[in-house]
């Protein structure tokens, strides 16, 4: 026993000393930020003694197949974008790519015969079949037509970006984690927002300690089975094989893979390359949005605020955490309406 | 070509033939065919006949044990066809069983490549679509999703695999239908990595048999004494061995050429092996020399040149690993076509790489061990064609060791591999990995990893970095333990990096072999450059060092002591009692001496900080008559205890297959924690691998054959091939030869274990 208890302090050892290496660094020298984050971590320690995380938010238990979990409601005046589904559909119709058979060159030649829309096609005797299953899917499942689309084109296409037009607004999820690290380690927040009417509802599931991450999956899975479309941004590299994984690492069952899922980070590069050196969300917002979040840390520093509220239960390390993370949602929400303003003219 | 007329001149001509002290002629031997009861399908019988290959023994053994659902150890030598003996099962069960998926596994990055590529051959031509990818750290990302989704058979490495459990559900489909894991050159797990290996191997069956899988393990290995141990401790199972050899074999003469032959530095070793291998290339023998390092390769290809004509000159070559990638394809090429008559090595060309077989092979020095003796003697004779294999061993207790006892060289095997599952901080480790893998639970980690598991997993949650929950242990800590846990640790954190002046990194290295090769004044020999050590920076773990060609080199002055933490297991003999147990080392390097060729020019005092691990160790204590009455005798007990351990560790790679400076050693008159003169051996390793467990249970054949090589040594008082040790901080002193023969003469009093 002795002997096995200096195994479990060496890798405590090991563990302490080991910087999280595939860790996204997000800006680039890091020159003062470990300062900045030493500083702000005392600030915040300082407010919030004595505090508990119910004097800080509005925090309600909802229950879960895992177990209670607690949970943030914010609601903010960020409106969702105007849609034109009339002009969605039209510039779908247009994507003949979208049909089994035919690529850039066939395609070309059709609209120069003066067949340049997909129900111009429906009659073809070889492509009519297959033109007509794809207006179905842009009619009746968007679903499948953005899986469509997004295999046979590419996931930032603007006919892709023209699907979340299917959708009223309120269908759509908007999703961001807070982990204790890149793969293999904790989910300890889940952020999810969803457009109610003109007002962007902000619902956070936190755990309040690692052994709760079950319980913020289920809330997280529960709270999707209403919505048919998620949006992420990076969430197709990294958010959602994580919660893939983590479903998996509990036996949680999360057996819907086939959701659309718009990552913001592809359109935002194919949009914005000529314009901003780096695709970090609050680059986008500081330059394209104007807005700039006072006293932002990278999301690296998540791990160790995390852990410093673990250890000795301060809830400010934690409050900060949540407030990134509402930042990010917001952010995010901003960023999907500025795309569809950009991708969507004519709006009435 | 004549090779009688260069063995004729090693057996006749002077000088030569004085220091030929054995010969061995094996003789031919036919193949032994091996048969089915039920053939193989008519695409893989098509195979066979249209490549004109017909089942020899062991490769028939190895698919009726397969088709019978067996776990093999496959261990013939090389080039006798073993790879194909369990590719042909493996893929008749891929045939059979259109989801069946196989898991190949190699030591290196190359090994796995050349192995694809014959893997895809063979599929596509007995008609099995399997699909075989590699799969390893330079598979594109954008490949690995449908490698994962549609292949059948996967090669990679350990490295990746240890990786890639993190995400066993992207491999839900290959594992659920895993039927087999193959591992290849499975011998070359053992130590440190080894004792990874098989605790990752158990976290691999543990994932699997959450998948409903429990595939068949078959491993490839080189001759080892102990194969079903070696398979239990590597894999948890029991296999079958498949070990008779049914390839045929031409006619093998060795011929044993000893520079010792004459007594102690009568002849260079080196310049020995130069002057064969000249003379062999005179006689028109295609050869291939071993060394056992780069500088030797360089060294002995240039003497056999300087005594040969210009035209024969040109056509002998160096050697190594450090090569340019072209000149290697180069130099391969030459020996392939025959080109190249005479070609000095490191063990870079021991297995792997295609360069034909050759005429003759001449290995100077023990290469460390029978595996590699046998895989570079397998490097001579093409298909059944007579070869010789010519042998000079150095002046070290190993090389003469076997040097005098033909009969260990060609006898059984008597290496034993070591996988060690009890080194307490590689445990710990793994069990952290499959703890966030999928939650733990006690019996689970009991069933897999064994009985000390459970203590452990509550060490690791009273530090904080698991917790219990109902579903079983949970990884709480960060980051990803797979990304702390590395396969080839050595313990002793931190790491050291030893930088240049201009910043370059040239190595890192444990903090304990830091305080000994990397203190301030250390010379460092790094790709033939040499570098001084120009301070240690004990705070950030940091060495600076700078390029400077010296003609002197250092050596560390090292107090060691020992204290005896636990005693596990004993037996004694007529007052004589060895005991084998946790220790705990204390290290300190007090200073160095710099030394021109071999002599002491100056003793330099440090200050560094000791070093303190816990490992394990064996020792032996003697009975107080004994010593007084060697006293009485004024009999030098030091010398005498000194020179039983240095022999000792000598000999101790001969049975349990590791590398002498893998163990340390400590003898003294009177130990406090034993109150008796004592002589220990231990490992370097913290927490130990297994390999003083081993001596403790081989004490009898290590003693014995320690003390047959130090009595029959024909130095008088002690030479590096029997008392002393070229590392020794000591100088060898105090150093006694006559009374460490009647020391391993009582050692041996201890009985061997029941």
């Amino acid at each position: 026993m002795q002997e096995a208890s200096g195994a479990g302090a060496y890798w405590a050892r090991r563990l302490l000393g080991s910087p999280d290496i595939s860790a996204p660094v997000a800006e680039p020298s890091g020159l003062g930020t470990r300062e900045r984050a030493a500083r702000l971590l005392a600030d915040l320690q300082q407010q919030h003694a004595g505090r508990s995380l119910e004097d800080v938010y509005p925090l309600t238990v909802v229950d879960t197949s895992e177990g209670p979990v607690s949970r943030i409601v914010t609601v903010r005046d960020i409106p969702p974008p105007a849609t034109n589904p009339a002009w969605a559909a039209d510039k779908l119709q247009a994507g003949l790519e979208l049909v089994f058979g035919i690529g850039p060159v066939y395609a070309e030649r059709f609209r120069q015969e003066g067949v340049g829309r997909l129900d111009q096609l429906s009659s073809h005797p070889v492509y009519g079949a297959r033109a007509q299953a794809v207006l179905d899917a842009i009619a009746h499942d968007p679903a499948q037509a953005s899986s469509l689309i997004r295999d046979r084109l590419s996931p930032s296409d603007p006919l892709l970006w023209a699907t979340t037009a299917l959708y009223p607004p309120s269908a759509l999820l908007f999703v961001d984690i807070e982990t204790l690290g890149f793969f293999g380690v904790a989910v300890v927040l889940i952020g999810v927002a969803e457009w109610v009417g003109q007002a962007l509802w902000v619902t956070q599931y936190v755990a309040r300690s690692v052994l709760e991450e079950p319980q913020i999956l289920a809330a997280l899975f529960a709270h999707m089975a209403g919505k048919p479309a998620l949006v992420s941004y990076n969430g197709r590299s990294f958010d959602w094989p994580t919660l893939q994984a983590r479903a998996a690492y509990y036996g949680i069952p999360l057996d819907h893979p086939g959701w659309p899922h718009y990552d913001l980070l592809h359109f935002a590069r194919r949009l914005w390359r000529e314009r901003l050196p780096d695709f970090h969300a609050t680059t986008i917002e500081r330059e394209i949005l104007g807005v700039i979040r006072p006293d932002d840390l990278p999301g690296s520093f998540v791990p160790a605020f995390y852990e410093q509220y673990s250890q000795d239960n301060n809830v400010g390390p934690l409050c900060y955490v949540i407030d990134h993370n509402r930042q990010d949602m917001e952010g995010m929400a901003r960023i999907f309406a500025r795309l569809s303003e950009e991708w969507m003219p004519g709006v009435p | 070509m004549s090779l009688d007329g260069l063995y004729r001149a090693l057996r006749e001509e002077a000088p030569f033939a004085d220091f030929v002290t054995h010969v061995e002629d094996v003789p031919a031997r036919a193949a032994v065919a091996g048969s089915l009861q039920v053939p193989l399908p008519p695409a893989f019988a098509a195979f066979l006949d249209r490549h004109g290959l017909t089942l020899r023994r062991h490769q028939a053994l190895s698919i009726e044990h397969l088709r019978a659902g067996d776990h093999i150890l496959i261990a013939t030598p090389t080039a006798s066809g073993k790879t194909l003996g369990f590719n042909l099962p493996v893929l008749e069960r891929l045939a059979s069983d259109p989801d069946a998926t196989a898991l190949y596994i190699y030591p290196t990055k190359a090994l796995a490549q050349d192995q694809f590529a014959h893997l895809t051959a063979l599929a596509a031509e007995v008609g099995v679509t399997a699909r075989a990818a590699v799969y390893d750290g330079d598979t594109p990302s954008g490949r690995r999703p449908g490698i994962r989704e549609t292949s059948r058979l996967i090669l990679t490495n350990f490295y990746m695999l240890h990786q890639t459990l993190p995400w066993a559900h992207q491999w839900e489909r290959f594992f659920r239908h895993l039927a087999f894991v193959v591992i290849d050159e499975a011998h070359t797990y053992r130590g440190v990595f080894g004792s990874n290996v098989a605790l990752l191997i158990r976290r691999l069956r543990r994932l699997l048999a959450l998948y409903g899988a429990d595939p068949r393990f078959v491993l490839a290995s080189a001759t080892i004494a102990n194969p079903e141990e070696f398979f239990q401790r590597l894999t948890g199972l029991t296999p079958v061995i498949v070990d008779q050899d049914g390839s045929a074999r031409g006619r093998k003469r060795y011929v044993f050429y000893n520079p010792e032959a004459l007594g102690p530095n009568m002849a260079s070793p080196h310049q020995e092996t130069a002057r064969i291998l000249a003379r062999a290339v005179s006689e028109d023998v295609q050869t291939l020399c071993f060394a056992v390092s780069r500088q030797l390769a360089e060294l002995v290809a240039r003497w056999a040149r300087e005594s040969l004509p210009p035209a024969l000159a040109a056509r002998v070559s160096p050697y190594r690993a450090g090569y340019l990638p072209r000149e290697r394809r180069e130099l391969e090429a030459g020996l392939r076509q025959g080109e190249i008559r005479g070609m000095v090595s490191t063990n870079a060309l021991e297995v792997g790489i295609d360069i034909g077989s050759l005429d003759a092979v001449l290995m100077s020095g023990f290469p460390g061990t029978m595996i590699s003796a046998r895989q570079q003697a397998g490097r001579a004779g093409r298909g059944e064609d007579e070869s010789l294999v010519v042998w000079v061993p150095f002046a070290d207790q190993l090389d003469q060791y076997l040097a005098r006892h033909p009969e260990t060289f060609f006898g059984r095997p008597h290496e034993h591999a070591i996988v060690d599952l009890a080194n307490p901080y590689i445990l710990a480790g793994h069990l952290l990995c499959a703890a966030a893998e999928r939650p733990l639970s006690v019996d689970e980690a009991v069933r897999f990893f064994g009985p000390p598991a459970a203590a452990h997993l509550q060490s690791l949650e009273h530090q904080g970095l698991i917790r219990l929950t109902s579903r079983g242990y949970v990884y709480q800590s960060h980051p990803a333990a797979s990304q702390v846990v590395s396969l080839d640790a050595t313990g002793l954190q931190p790491t050291v990096k030893v930088m240049t002046e201009d910043e370059t990194l040239l190595e890192t290295m444990d903090w304990k072999k830091a305080l000994e090769e990397a203190h301030p004044g250390a010379v460092l020999l790094h790709r033939a450059d040499t570098y001084v050590v120009s301070s240690l920076d004990l705070d950030h773990y940091v060495a600076t060092a700078r390029k400077q060609a010296v003609d002197y080199w250092t050596d560390p002055v090292k107090l060691v002591d020992i204290h005896i933490l636990d005693e596990r297991r004993a037996r004694d003999g007529n007052g004589v009692r060895l005991a084998f147990g946790e220790i705990e080392v204390t290290e300190q390097i007090t200073g160095y001496k710099t030394r021109v060729f071999d002599q002491m020019v100056a003793l330099n005092a440090l200050n560094l900080p000791s070093v303190t691990y816990r490992t394990m160790g064996m020792w032996f204590t003697l009975p107080e008559a004994f010593v007084r009455e060697l006293r009485l005798r004024h009999r030098n007990v030091p010398g005498g205890l000194h020179g039983s351990e240095h022999a000792m560790i000598g000999l101790m790679p001969l049975t349990v297959l590791c590398d002498r400076w893998d163990l340390g050693g400590l003898s003294v008159p009177l130990h406090p924690d034993t109150g008796a003169a004592t002589v220990f051996v231990h490992e370097g390793v913290e927490g130990g691998i297994g390999l003083t467990e081993k001596g403790f249970e081989l004490a009898a054949e290590i003693v014995r054959a320690t003390y047959d090589l130090v009595r029959t040594c024909p130095c008088d008082v002690g030479c590096p091939s029997c008392v002393y040790s070229p590392k020794c901080s000591n100088d060898n002193l105090p150093m006694d030869k006559a009374v460490a023969i009647e020391v391993l003469g009582r050692f041996m009093d201890v009985p061997p274990a029941p």
